[in-house]
């Protein structure tokens, strides 16, 4: 099998690993609650940066700490959010609410920054939007709430790009 | 991040809501870290070399789809109809959208314009992923600006980061993953390998942007070394005007000095070579030779510090629960520890003219109790409620401990429905001899308690309390006890569902039985007259005028469903939703009730659209003449019916729990669940400490 063969089912694993993430989560948030299972989650990762850091560690300068502070701290509360939407709705329901980051990110750079956006995007928007509704009209008990703050944490990650945007444009045009 | 998840943790974290099975939860964490964070991150890093970002982003549009699939086979979660709808569009409105970033790129002149939309795209599937890579990240660019890239950055990074350079994401953006690598790796190779990937003439505008960057970068860093090989020299004026180069002019510069060798001369002064002909192997930094060694060390160290870390972390961490939060907050510690809950459950004996039969049996499961004093047991007492002073306490029965746990169940003698009077649960500590007759009065010989909340929902204009909710659908409904039922809505919709499905299959007995239309139709209006509710069916219409009410007036009073919204009396399968969104919204209610009560709203949604679908059959039969009864037509109708019927009734067949789920028996028996009392330490503990 050729490297993009491989490279293609790589990513569609990852994808079946990031899908599987809602369902293996719901069950536990019902014994734990959501910002304490986020911890734990994190946690777990720390000794993995941990070494990154000291792989790197002859590199970091206040620039790239301020950097990773503030990219750091903005997904941090994504995912916190999330896992919080994900307690109080269906987990397809909140599968399904990250993938309007595309036409949210899209409409605040339209709105924030003037950049254009293209015909098919104000379509998807439109799709998507209905689509939200739908899911939130269908939404199971107490699944409201739910899904409002999964959309929520959907506009978190927006954030998070349009963070790591502007970061981007200050490395290079400082 | 970790310091941000430890400030929220100690903020926010509910240790109420920490209720984990251990070694269960402690793997999912493992799982989600693991395979759902770490795992994708390298796949990525490794991979995404070998595709475009297009592609990338069209396979992780499939994300919420192996998410929707995964929560079916894994948590049974099914959505309405309208709910997959809706996510459908979601994802048909992420594949417009990206196929759209795709033809945007492709208009001269936008290049600008199209990039945020793409690169957000990818970045909200790569949430995830970018986790861990942010410090690589900033630190890439920070040497980027620097002009020393070439020489600090380790060999995981030479390789990997350059990735995450330009898109503010793991993903490579805009193609620019391989101008990354040039700038890195600096070798006459990967600058091949560049020219080679900017094939898309929309990106060279950025691509021979970031080039000509690098050339300046590298003439900066060129004259002090002494393995970089160059050819062309750079006007000394590039090295403070980047800008754009033409395509074309690359091209020519490239093919004029394809087959030219670099010498040590050249390679000192300050020229710059791009050929598309690899260098010998001798010219590559011994550094690159031992990359592939090193990042192969680099992912094994990383995978075993996860393994090894989260197996000593989460034990410790789940183990350390209470001394955790002992040194936090020992009065919370002490209001908020539970110890195990109590649950009503019913025995089945049926009264027709009384509750009997329904909760009058409790089960008490209790661990990590205290040792009572010598001489001293622990009793368990149901309370009244507090405002009803005409019932007394009822003894449970004496706790039998075992290593700090303890077992009780108890079944009321007569049977009587102990929720519709009884809401609440002390443990006390009470001596063996004589047996107790009432619970203390010290109150500090009570050890444990639990009670239901009685506490009127903010905003419900009947200040109904999770009380309220849970003996309306399980011990007494006011709205049934005006008819004349006794008992809860649950055992109600049980009983009239179980009709349904008998008097269908009745029906088709009858026509397969000599084709009896009389008893066919008899049966389909006894049918409907359950369906609709005797209140409703004639308004409906849909069964044929003079019709007789075939069934029991009082029992058949409030139908299965809803047929008309302005409908006096509510359906039962409405009235039981109304009472379980309710119940999550009451204050008091338990994490395991609200779970519990969104389960059983997603299988009642599924039985009223197919009890929908046996009545549309039933009305079509009941409208039927004798000699249509007897067709074919009708044959294929009853079995439809009988099989919708059978389907909301018996619910369908779960391998995974290998048993049926979702179906009538299954919210009957699951709704009892939500009966529970979760028991703590008393309140006055926390005044003595």
């Amino acid at each position: 099998m050729n490297s993009k063969g491989l490279a293609c089912i790589a990513f569609l694993f990852n994808t079946v690993l990031f899908g599987t993430y809602y369902a293996i989560s719901k069950e536990v948030l019902g014994r734990i609650d959501p910002i304490l299972f986020t911890f734990f989650e994190i946690i777990t990762l720390v000794p993995v940066a941990v070494g990154i850091l000291i792989w790197t560690r002859r590199q970091i300068t206040r620039k790239v700490l301020k950097r990773g502070f503030l990219l750091g701290s903005s997904l941090c509360l994504a995912l916190f959010t999330i896992a919080i939407g994900l307690k109080d709705t269906t987990a397809t329901c909140t599968a399904f609410f990250p993938s309007l980051g595309g036409f949210l990110a899209a409409f605040l750079a339209w709105m924030a920054l003037r950049q254009p956006v293209a015909k098919t995007t104000w379509i998807a928007g439109a799709l998507s939007i209905i689509g939200s509704v739908l899911l939130i009209v269908n939404a199971s008990l107490g699944g409201l709430r739910g899904s409002l703050i999964a959309l929520l944490g959907g506009l978190f990650f927006t954030g998070y790009v349009f963070l790591s945007e502007r970061e981007q444009k200050d490395e290079h045009d400082p | 991040m970790a310091l941000w998840a430890n400030l929220i943790m100690l903020l926010f974290g509910d240790w109420n809501s920490f209720h984990p099975q251990f070694p269960k939860d402690a793997w999912v964490i493992l799982y989600v870290a693991g395979a759902c964070t770490f795992l994708p991150t390298m796949l990525t890093v490794l991979m995404q070399k070998h595709l475009s970002p297009i592609t990338i982003s069209f396979i992780y549009i499939l994300e919420p789809v192996f998410g929707a699939i995964a929560a079916f086979f894994y948590l049974h979660e099914v959505l309405p109809p309208g709910g997959y709808l809706g996510g459908g569009l979601v994802v048909v409105g992420a594949i417009i959208h990206t196929w759209g970033s795709v033809e945007f790129r492709q208009s001269p002149g936008l290049v600008q314009k199209w990039r945020p939309a793409l690169l957000s795209v990818q970045a909200m599937s790569a949430h995830l992923v970018e986790a861990l890579m942010v410090p690589v990240k900033a630190l890439q660019g920070q040497h980027w600006l620097r002009g020393v890239i070439a020489l600090r950055l380790t060999p995981f990074q030479q390789t990997h980061a350059p990735l995450l350079l330009m898109g503010g994401d793991v993903l490579p953006c805009e193609g620019l993953s391989p101008i990354g690598r040039v700038s890195f790796t600096w070798s006459q190779t990967h600058a091949e390998e560049a020219i080679l990937h900017g094939q898309q003439p929309d990106r060279h505008f950025r691509t021979t942007a970031i080039l000509q960057q690098e050339r300046t970068t590298m003439c900066d860093y060129i004259p002090t070394s002494d393995k970089a090989y160059v050819e062309t020299p750079v006007p000394p004026d590039h090295r403070q005007n980047i800008g754009v180069i033409d395509e074309r002019q690359s091209s020519a510069q490239e093919t004029s000095t394809e087959e030219r060798v670099p010498t040590d001369e050249e390679s000192t002064s300050g020229t710059y070579h791009h050929s598309a002909t690899p260098l010998p192997e001798a010219h590559v930094p011994p550094r690159l030779r031992r990359s592939a060694t090193r990042r192969v060390g680099l992912l094994a160290t990383m995978v075993a510090l996860l393994v090894v870390a989260s197996t000593v972390l989460l034990p410790a961490l789940f183990s350390a629960q209470p001394s955790l939060l002992g040194t936090m907050n020992p009065g919370v510690v002490a209001a908020v520890t539970t110890v195990g809950q109590v649950a009503f459950t019913s025995s089945g004996q049926l009264d027709p003219s009384s509750s009997k039969g329904l909760n009058d049996m409790i089960t008490m499961n209790l661990h990590h109790l205290s040792t009572p004093s010598a001489r001293q047991s622990y009793y368990g007492w149901l309370m009244p409620d507090p405002t009803n002073e005409t019932i007394k306490p009822l003894l449970l029965g004496r706790l039998s401990m075992e290593d700090g746990t303890a077992q009780l169940t108890y079944a009321h003698p007569d049977h009587e429905n102990l929720l519709a009077l009884y809401s609440g649960v002390e443990v006390a500590e009470q001596p063996n001899n004589p047996v107790p007759t009432m619970p203390p009065l010290d109150p500090k010989a009570l050890r444990y308690e639990g009670f239901i909340p009685n506490t009127p929902t903010p905003g419900d204009e009947q200040h109904y309390s999770l009380l309220s909710h849970l003996r309306h659908l399980l011990a007494q409904d006011p709205t049934l006890q005006d008819i004349g039922l006794p008992g809860g809505l649950d055992i109600w919709l049980y009983r009239n569902s179980e009709k349904i499905l008998e008097w269908s299959s009745a029906a088709r007995d009858s026509w397969a039985g000599g084709q009896q239309t009389d008893l066919i139709h008899r049966q389909m209006l006894r049918v409907l007259d359950y369906l609709d509710g005797a209140a409703s069916v004639f308004p409906s219409g849909d069964i044929p005028p003079g019709s007789p009410l075939l069934v029991d007036p009082k029992v058949g009073r409030m139908g299965l469903l809803e047929v008309n919204p302005t409908q006096m009396l509510p359906s039962y399968l409405t009235h039981v939703d109304l009472h379980l969104q309710g119940l999550i919204h009451a204050p008091g209610h338990t994490q395991a009730q609200q779970e519990l009560a969104i389960k059983l709203d997603n299988a009642l949604k599924m039985d009223t659209s197919l009890f929908q679908k046996v009545r549309q059959d039933a009305v079509k039969l009941v409208r039927m003449r004798n000699t249509q009864l007897k067709s074919n037509a009708a044959l294929s109708l009853l079995n439809d019916m009988v099989t919708h019927a059978n389907a909301a009734y018996t619910g369908q067949f779960d391998p995974t729990v290998d048993g049926t789920i979702n179906g009538i028996v299954w919210i009957h028996n699951e709704l009892q669940g939500v009966a529970t009392i979760p028991i703590t330490t008393p309140t006055q503990l926390i005044d003595e400490q």
